[in-house]
């Protein structure tokens, strides 16, 4: 009963507490870009908040600081698209495996082969072990590849449809008759 | 587990009389336990002991007991997963034992699917993230073919009863049927697998990868072999010469030692299954009989070697074995020879007759200059090795020094009872055999040497880098194979990160976006978004009335 007690004001509380409900009854006239990651960026601790990418840079300062802070050059940087997908200024970076990466280069940590305070790709995981070979050179791309496959396989059976059965030479059938040892007609 | 293997060997050979005898009396004895039948289903197991089955049970216990022992020395005693090891070893020889007996459509489920799922597990035995990969490749084909075989066994509810040889075959059931034997004897779309499935130790390889899983396949088209119409066979035949042509170029341009015997398997499987299509199933059987023989001896072989030299599958580093370890690269030698039908050796008396067969019977042109020209890729990788073997140029890297008496006393037991059986078994059916053909044809397997030789020296000096890559990755198929298992890979990644980690954070809070409307106009219009409040205002009133 205790729970049904606490459940009536749920709704005032919901209202009043939930920063979300008092919003809910605003109305666009046009639809406006805004990011949910900029709203909940405040509840965070400050703390928390200094390990996590900062806003969309706007301006040309922005963006050469946010370069400077993932240590890219500012032609090199290039953040996520902010319409389609918002990652503040976390930078695009190619997947790139262990096993396409140099060797004999000194890494800070030979395991993934990677440097000390280097951005790392937003889905490093992915490349995590050797699942994965992203980065290796190929001689062919994997799709043009499968369709020279494919093609071969259907040169040959088409080869093997033109072609003509084999002929060799045989004796007509013997079969037993009567008063002669053989004949090559059934009765 | 010496204990064990010897008394395996024992009860292999009782099985080895028992077939002599059901021969002899020409006895075939059907074994049918009703489990269920409801409404005029009959769910049957089924049992067939017949000369056949008995002979094949004799192989699989005779091929198993040897690799036991041999794998007492070769694997390393103080690991503690070695118990795991043999019981899996146990089971894949017990689920073996199952498909044999009961080739029946509901109860070789008990036999197909385990095979599948034990060689998973000793694919994967060493765990590294490379076996992983291979394993999994495996189990993803091996899947596919047991789905063929899951949608027959539903299908034939309408039926009653799930015996394939009563009933008209269906376009649509012989295409499972395929499925299940491309997959399971790794034939031309499918064959990827066989070859990454050399991640597993290689008593495993030699017992599993060439000698018994892969002869599952075969070992039901035997059974089924009179339900499939001549249109099919064809078919069927244009892609087991495809599966010996490709694995062929494959095995002439290979630098893993391992990898190149699982190619040469390969390429038997397709001749095995070319045979069969010309409806010679007692020859077919007599093959898969040899070839399984010496294959799992030319495994045990490669595989002393590799541990001698600590794990090095380098082809290039083997140059110049003969001189250290004579015997063993004897018996690699006489292995390669049956492999190539040396006249009088163990693989003669089949590959002969089979030569003569395609000679003699009706087929296409096309596929008869497949399977001629990959017959000559046999004995060109074949004498690859034997050159490599007799290198001068040593480039050795590590090497033990004594040798390990088990382990050859296993190769040169095997090789004995194989030289004694081979010529026993080929008169049993044909003995009497007498093919007319021209003298050309019939010297076809002599002259065979001959041409294989110069192929290999062709081979050796080609340096084409485009038609090399070309050869390497399987006619390009291994390139689509990549991308699946790319794509299911992602998928895992992104799984494991939604459902194990965070799975509930992100749906609610997701919710609670929805409601706060600040990503509205991205999820929806606006007759879902009174959908949205008119059940809020419901759940509401709900709360009120209580």
């Amino acid at each position: 009963m205790a729970a049904i007690r606490n459940c009536r004001n749920l709704s005032k509380i919901l209202s009043v507490k939930n920063k979300s409900f008092i919003n809910f009854t605003r109305t666009y006239e046009e639809l406006v870009p805004e990011n949910t990651h900029e709203f909940f960026r405040n509840d965070f601790l400050p703390s928390q908040i200094k390990y996590l990418p900062n806003l969309y840079p706007k301006t040309k300062e922005e963006w050469n600081a946010a370069a400077a802070r993932y240590g890219l050059h500012p032609d090199e940087y290039k953040p996520f698209d902010p319409v389609r997908n918002y990652n503040g200024d976390y930078p695009d970076l190619p997947l790139i495996s262990y096993e396409a990466k140099d060797p004999y280069y000194p890494w800070d940590h030979p395991a993934t082969r990677t440097n000390h305070g280097e951005a790392l790709p937003m889905d490093f995981h992915e490349l995590l072990g050797d699942r994965q070979e992203y980065g290796i050179r190929q001689p062919i791309e994997h799709g043009k590849a499968t369709l020279i496959g494919w093609s071969v396989f259907g040169v040959f059976l088409i080869l093997c449809y033109l072609m003509p059965d084999t002929n060799q030479f045989l004796m007509a059938k013997q079969y037993p008759g009567q008063g002669v040892h053989y004949t090559f007609e059934l009765k | 587990m010496l204990i064990f293997s010897i008394m395996l060997f024992l009860f292999s050979f009782i099985m080895l009389f028992f077939s002599m005898y059901f021969l002899l009396l020409n006895y075939n004895l059907i074994l049918e336990w009703n489990i269920v039948s409801l409404n005029s289903m009959k769910m049957n197991m089924f049992m067939i002991f017949n000369y056949k089955t008995l002979l094949f049970m004799f192989l699989v216990m005779f091929i198993s007991s040897m690799i036991f022992m041999y794998s007492m020395n070769y694997m390393n005693l103080n690991n503690f997963l070695l118990k795991r090891f043999y019981y899996l070893m146990m089971l894949f020889l017990l689920s073996m034992v199952m498909l044999i007996l009961s080739p029946n459509m509901l109860t070789i489920m008990l036999g197909w699917d385990g095979l599948g799922l034990i060689s998973y597990c000793l694919i994967i035995y060493y765990n590294k993230l490379n076996s992983f990969n291979s394993g999994m490749m495996t189990i993803i084909l091996n899947r596919l073919g047991d789905s063929g075989l899951l949608m027959i066994i539903s299908f034939l509810i309408m039926f009653g009863s799930w015996n394939l040889v009563i009933y008209k075959m269906d376009n649509l059931l012989m295409f499972m049927l395929m499925i299940m034997i491309f997959t399971k004897s790794a034939q031309f779309p499918f064959y990827v697998w066989l070859p990454m499935a050399m991640m597993a130790p290689t008593p495993v390889s030699s017992l599993v990868h060439s000698s018994t899983l892969v002869t599952a396949g075969i070992y039901l088209m035997i059974w089924y072999e009179n339900l499939f119409n001549i249109e099919y066979k064809n078919f069927i035949l244009l892609i087991s010469s495809m599966t010996m042509l490709i694995s062929g170029l494959m095995a002439n341009f290979e630098m893993d030692f391992k990898k190149i015997i699982a190619f040469s398997t390969l390429s038997q499987l397709g001749f095995m299954l070319s045979i069969l299509c010309l409806n010679l199933n007692n020859l077919a059987f007599f093959h898969l009989f040899i070839h399984a023989l010496f294959k799992s001896m030319m495994f045990m072989c490669v595989g002393s070697f590799i541990h001698y030299m600590n794990g090095i599958q380098n082809f290039r580093f083997y140059k110049g074995m003969f001189y250290i370890y004579p015997m063993k690269s004897m018996i690699m030698m006489f292995s390669l020879m049956m492999l190539c039908g040396f006249p009088f050796l163990v693989g003669f008396y089949s590959k002969d007759l089979m030569i003569e067969f395609y000679y003699f019977k009706k087929m296409k042109i096309f596929c008869l200059i497949l399977l001629l020209i990959s017959m000559l890729m046999t004995i060109s990788y074949s004498i690859r090795i034997i050159v490599n073997l007799f290198n001068n140029k040593l480039m050795l890297n590590m090497i033990y020094l004594y040798e390990d008496k088990l382990m050859n006393f296993c190769m040169m037991f095997m090789m004995m009872i194989m030289l004694l059986l081979s010529k026993f078994i080929f008169n049993l059916n044909f003995m009497m055999i007498n093919l007319n053909l021209l003298q050309i044809y019939k010297y076809f397997v002599i002259k065979m040497f001959i041409l294989g030789f110069i192929m290999n020296m062709i081979f050796m000096k080609m340096n084409f880098k485009m038609i090399l890559i070309f050869l390497k990755n399987f006619f390009f198929m291994m390139n689509m194979y990549k991308i699946i298992v790319y794509n299911f890979n992602k998928f895992l990644n992104k799984y494991e990160m939604i459902y194990e980690k965070s799975f509930y954070e992100i749906m609610f809070s997701n919710i609670m976006i929805l409601f706060s409307m600040f990503n509205m106009k991205l999820f929806f219009n606006k007759m879902s978004l009174y959908m949205i409040i008119l059940m809020y205002m419901y759940l509401m009133m709900i709360f009120i009335m209580f």
